[in-house]
């Protein structure tokens, strides 16, 4: 019998096959030819790992931030290290990741975020500025390596994503001897926080405020 | 992304390092499933599996560096995923069902050189499995994915139905899908 197509090794592996075209196949096999051999075991493996596959897709957002995290790390201060942070704590649920983050802060309200970095946790609170437009953004930043003192002026710069340079001076402060900083008036948009920390920068992108 | 869509890890690691994000979406793109499998295997919910695909990331992009040789990305990345679901799973204190080789890869990631080879092996070939069936074209991609990875398998008349190929034609258009998947996993080294 001539070597029997792939669609009869796939049906035989199915326990699809009957009757003579069955046991023909199977005879082929049985005399020894290696090749059909080799495909019908291909093809079982070939199901087994298709049927164990638990494998899925991450969402759209889950990509996204990390795609975001890429352009801020590779765009400046390249010969830093880099840490990119990412977020572990939102007081507003389940919107986890930066890119969708969106701060909603209203009259009177506030918003909590803790962010990991390598040794390094950030800790950002954004609080509606009273009598006038915009945002606090306060922060903290906390290492467990290091003493409170030694987390001092580190410079804390929130800028646009396009704003390379950080040039907006109201946006850039450093972290006080307990490593906290504070932010005042922020406008609407969305804002990239970078820390320079002695190790390297920090990064926490996509902030919408 | 799709003109990056053939390109090899090397490349795209290569692209990464000139900071070409359209690489780099394209490289976890790639590997996604790769480490969705290995939080699916530990039993991780949503939230928690974003938390690995999120450490997972960072972790390349700190090594790109060093990744940019022949070295295997799959291997590399499977290590560290299951590195990380295990330090999730021993920081949340949750117990979860897990095969022992994978709790072999997780604690021998922690203390010492990978050693559980079977289970690795058998999510890289997964990984090899899905790419070579993603770079199959219509209907021969549509066909394999219903007629093998579907959780409930489909009858040949539902099948027959949403890819519009006649009932009396899938069989032989699935065997010529099969003989195609194999030339292209028989390139990429599947045996």
């Amino acid at each position: 019998m001539a070597c029997p197509s792939f669609e009869n090794l796939l049906s035989l592996q199915q326990n699809e096959l009957e009757g003579d075209r069955k046991l023909s196949v199977m005879k082929h096999l049985s005399d020894g030819c290696e090749v059909c051999a080799e495909n019908f075991r291909w093809i079982g493996e070939v199901i087994t790992l298709a049927r164990q596959d638990e494998s899925f897709t991450f969402s759209e957002d889950v990509i996204r931030w990390s795609v975001a995290q890429f352009k801020v790390a590779s765009a400046e201060h390249a010969s830093l290290p880099q840490f990119l942070a990412r977020l572990v704590f939102d007081s507003l649920g389940p919107a986890r990741f930066a890119d969708v983050r969106s701060t909603l802060v209203s009259s009177g309200s506030s918003r909590q975020m803790l962010f990991r970095a390598d040794m390094y946790d950030v800790d950002v609170r954004i609080e509606q500025a009273e009598r006038q437009p915009g945002v606090y953004v306060i922060g903290q930043i906390l290492c467990g390596e290091k003493r409170p003192g030694e987390l001092s002026g580190f410079e804390v710069r929130m800028a646009r994503p396009d704003d390379s340079t950080g040039a907006a001076a109201a946006l850039q402060t450093s972290t006080d001897s307990r490593g906290m900083f504070r932010l005042t008036t922020v406008s609407a948009g969305e804002y990239d926080l970078h820390i320079r920390v002695p190790e390297g920068e920090i990064h926490v992108p996509a902030i919408h405020v | 992304m799709d003109r990056l869509s053939g390109a090899s890890d090397a490349e795209l690691v290569s692209r990464c390092l000139q900071r070409d994000a359209d690489a780099w979406d394209a490289l976890i793109r790639r590997y996604q499933r790769l480490i969705a499998s290995i939080t699916a295997r530990f039993r991780l919910p949503e939230d928690d599996a974003a938390d690995v695909f999120q450490s997972v990331s960072i972790a390349l992009f700190n090594q790109l560096s060093t990744l940019n040789k022949e070295s295997k990305l799959s291997s590399w990345l499977i290590t560290v995923t299951v590195r990380e679901c295990w330090k999730l799973r021993q920081k949340t204190g949750r117990m979860v069902p897990l095969e022992n080789s994978l709790a072999a890869i997780g604690e021998a990631s922690c203390n010492q050189p990978v050693s559980a080879e079977g289970e690795m092996l058998i999510l890289e070939r997964q990984h090899i499995l899905r790419r070579a069936i993603e770079s199959l074209s219509s209907p021969c991609r549509e066909l394999i994915e219903k007629l093998f990875y579907s959780a409930d398998p489909m009858s040949y008349a539902e099948i027959s139905t949403q890819l519009g190929i006649p009932v009396a034609s899938l069989g032989p258009t699935r065997g010529r899908c099969l003989g195609k998947l194999k030339s292209i996993l028989d390139q990429a080294g599947f045996r």
